[in-house]
């Protein structure tokens, strides 16, 4: 009797989540406590921006090269190095009903070049330090212009953070309705309005988050009819989720999960290598490790491959260079910038004059996948070419303690460009360079010249010569761009795009089906 | 003269005051909250306007101040991550910990009393040992090993009942009995032991040889007075309790006020921490100050003895 009530009750919850095949509900490891695309480049946001906004130029994701599509703009011409115009797309209509105008799209680009928030002050620095203006022409024209030439319009007007945003409906949101005030943001971040063809109906911080189709879009309409997103922090419980089938799709399975997924017939793993590294920094301005030998020692005794063999199964992609396929002309497959050669490692240190005090590694527990396992298996690898290394396990931010030495982190492509990736860490004003590195005077014109110049050729060479001074300064060392996994339903059809900067899940259409 | 529960619901309001000061304190000396909440690799200067945004470059008395004032205007801040009202973000997520709460009381009141009944009147034969070893099970089993025993077993392998999330009642069900075992275990031996001892008493002897019928021998005069433990073990579990739900609501993704204070310690988000602790002490001491009016409607000596 008990049995028979369990199993109705369950069913009958359970054939709720698969009741229509237009939808579909995604267990994630993490959801932003709020949303807005102008402020954000978190992991977490990325899932999410894609589907609800539109910048003005898109791309062609499925590959990972760069093919520019029209988006809100149809057409786009550059007038000079420091000049750039585009047409907007006419009868956009935003989700809550409005009609996207020219006023719009300035707004979108001032609030960030106006530094109206801190947040719109930091992606101003790290995403449009050049960008000088922006200016409306016509109802259907707007002009971009910059201090230095700009090689990269393209690829910055194709970002998630140049998302287009809806300006009256932002002013009305508090206070006076005509006016933006600081409140207004406020509101938005909670309440987020973009083109896309997802409008977000509900969101609730860090809970929760329900798509629905947007059906006034004005390109192919969504794929589905409604997606919800559950944050369910687990592991565990988000792997039972997806097998008890109160979930259609997973994120974040790290590869010791691969086989308890993939051995049940009802479920599958896709997974990508993904646009960003998993590094190692040292602070070269502490004096322990500040002598550039022991650094490059450091470096030469880490063998990558056989990390990415223990802890991805191979899975991961170890790199020569700062370089990712994303890059299109500009990856560099050439320089041998990072390199195992325990034997050299130890000549340096001997070089270096290293004498054998403790070298400090902070690591997070859980924040990068595998992290303390590599970390772990690193001092190993240390302690054969004789150094002693001793890990701090922390939740804390070490990056800028002047007492730090070495420690890891992600440096993810925040856009498919060198500068939108080494750029943002270690160009001249780069965070990692903020942090922990003080490169020679040389190195603000190099970078220059490399970021600058509107020829391909120059640019390529420049970061070869980047990449050179990298390999003697060694001030951070590439481990791999990780493996990453998504379990799903077999009837689900669904992969992460190489187009795309790391964890966005597109469902847009063609990207996704569920039968 | 103060009588005994007039002294309790001042010492009560004392702890609270108390709480209030150090939880402040203590969340600060934890660590600045910029360190852990602003993306890895933020620049400096972003990072310095953020934490002036957030009010975290104002002198600690600063601060304090403005939380002493928000306290009693009901103005608790904004979530340093979430950055609307704390008080937005606990009311979304309390009446889920309340409902789990409510159900795993009532589990454990409602099942262990009749067990514990039963085992005190079939001691000594198979029945009451049964219940006595299931009650040592529920003690000593760790409430993260029943947890995810329960979903290995009713969710992975059966199917029968979703594994995390708090849409429907339904999804509260595992958590409640997680959340209640260890209660229900203690409830079960307490109220045995004291009817056990109960039982033992003279009066009940009289009871008994004045021709009262047995279960009204029990039911009113033994059990009556063997409540009082049982009322005290309960006090003490609703403060275990909330120790437990923290664990219990973040195997279960249930979104509660467990979970919510687990990531903002995590974070140091230092408003919604403090509100959190508050809260979990506002309940705890109005439960163990319930406890102590609960005696005293009890027993009448407890208000005597008092004054």
């Amino acid at each position: 009797m008990l049995k028979t009530l369990l199993t109705t009750f369950a069913l009958s919850t359970m054939l709720i989540s698969a009741a229509t095949a237009q939808s579909m509900t995604v267990g994630v490891q993490n959801l932003p406590p709020w949303l807005d695309p102008g402020k954000d480049f978190s992991n977490n946001g990325s899932q999410i921006y894609y589907n609800t906004f539109d910048p003005l130029i898109l791309k062609d994701y499925s590959q990972a090269g760069a093919t520019f599509k029209p988006g809100l703009a149809t057409a786009w011409e550059q007038l000079s190095p420091t000049e750039f115009q585009v047409t907007l797309r006419e009868g956009v209509k935003f989700q809550n009903g409005d009609l996207m105008t020219a006023e719009d799209v300035v707004f979108s680009f001032e609030r960030v070049l106006q530094d109206m928030t801190p947040e719109y002050a930091g992606i101003h620095r790290q995403f449009f330090d050049n960008f000088a203006s922006v200016e409306k022409i016509d109802d259907a024209t707007v002009k971009f212009t910059t201090t230095k030439p700009e090689p990269l319009f393209e690829v910055l007007l194709n970002t998630s953070e140049a998302s287009i945003v809806p300006k009256n409906y932002i002013a009305g949101l508090t206070g006076d309705k005509a006016t933006i005030e600081p409140s207004d943001f406020d509101a938005f971040m909670l309440a987020p309005v973009g083109t896309g063809p997802y409008a977000i109906s509900s969101f609730q911080p860090g809970e929760n988050l329900v798509w629905t189709r947007f059906d006034g879009y004005w390109g192919d309409k969504a794929a589905l009819e409604e997606v919800t997103l559950r944050r369910i922090p687990e592991l565990a419980t988000r792997v039972t989720a997806l097998a008890n089938g109160e979930v259609d799709l997973i994120t974040n399975v790290p590869p010791d999960q691969l086989d308890t997924i993939g051995s049940n017939p009802a479920l599958k793993v896709v997974g990508n290598v993904t646009p960003l590294f998993h590094v190692i920094f040292f602070n070269t301005r502490n004096p322990a490790m500040a002598n550039p030998k022991l650094r490059q020692a450091l470096g030469m005794g880490i063998d990558r491959n056989l990390l990415n063999e223990a802890l991805w199964g191979n899975q991961a992609k170890v790199p020569n260079t700062h370089s990712y396929e994303q890059f299109g002309e500009l990856y560099d497959t050439t320089d041998q910038t990072f390199e195992y050669n325990p034997e050299k490692a130890k000549e340096l240190l001997a070089e270096a004059g290293y004498d054998g005090s403790v070298i400090r590694f902070d690591t997070d527990p859980v924040y990068y996948t595998n992290g303390l396992l590599a970390a772990q298996a690193i001092q190993e690898m240390w302690a054969e070419i004789g150094v002693k290394a001793e890990i701090n396990v922390t939740t804390k931010w070490t990056g800028p303690d002047a007492d730090m030495m070495v420690r890891n982190w992600s440096n993810p492509m925040y856009f498919a460009d060198p500068a939108g990736s080494f750029g943002v860490m270690w160009s001249p004003k780069g965070s990692g360079s903020e942090m922990a590195w003080t490169p020679n005077e040389a190195y603000p014109a190099l970078w220059d010249k490399f970021r600058y110049s509107t020829d391909l050729a120059v640019r390529k060479e420049a970061y070869s010569e980047i990449m050179a001074y990298v390999k003697e300064e060694m001030p951070f060392v590439v481990l791999y761009q990780p493996y990453e996994s998504y379990g799903m339903r077999q009837d689900v059809t669904w992969a992460p795009l190489p187009g795309h900067i790391p964890y966005v899940l597109d469902f847009r259409a063609g990207s996704v089906t569920v039968k | 003269m103060l009588d005994q529960l007039a002294r309790r619901t001042l010492g009560a309001i004392a702890t609270l005051g108390v709480v209030i000061a150090a939880v402040f304190f203590a969340t600060r000396l934890s660590g600045n909250a910029a360190d852990y909440l602003l993306p890895p690799g933020i620049d400096m200067q972003t990072k310095q306007l953020m934490i002036s945004q957030m009010g975290l470059d104002q002198p600690l008395l600063n601060q304090f101040l403005h939380y002493l004032q928000g306290l009693f205007t009901g103005d608790m801040g904004n979530g340093l991550y979430e950055r609307r009202p704390v008080i937005a973000i606990y009311a979304e997520r309390l009446p889920n910990t309340l409902t789990l709460f409510a159900y795993a009381l009532t589990l454990a009141v409602a099942l262990g009393l009749p067990l514990g009944l039963a085992a005190a009147l079939n001691r000594g034969n198979a029945f009451g040992a049964a219940i006595m070893s299931l009650a040592f099970v529920g003690y000593a089993t760790p409430n993260f090993v029943l947890a995810i025993i329960m979903i290995l077993i009713f969710s992975f392998n059966l199917h029968w009942l979703p594994s995390s999330g708090s849409m429907t009642p339904i999804h509260f069900l595992m958590p409640a009995i997680v959340l209640a075992a260890p209660m229900l275990a203690e409830i079960i031996r307490f109220s045995r032991n004291a009817l056990l001892d109960v039982l033992g008493q003279d009066y009940l002897r009289t009871a008994r040889a004045k021709g009262l019928p047995e279960h009204l021998v029990v039911g009113k005069h033994a059990l009556r007075n063997a409540a009082i433990p049982v009322v005290t073990i309960l006090g003490l579990q609703v403060a275990g309790m909330v120790g437990r739900v923290v664990i219990v609501e973040s195997v279960f993704a249930t979104k509660g006020i467990g979970d919510l204070v687990v990531y903002s310690a995590i974070g140091r988000d230092y408003p919604v921490l403090q509100f959190g602790v508050i809260l979990i002490a506002l309940i705890v001491v109005t439960s163990s100050l319930i406890v102590d009016y609960a005696y005293a409607a009890l027993d009448p000596r407890v208000k005597v003895a008092a004054s």
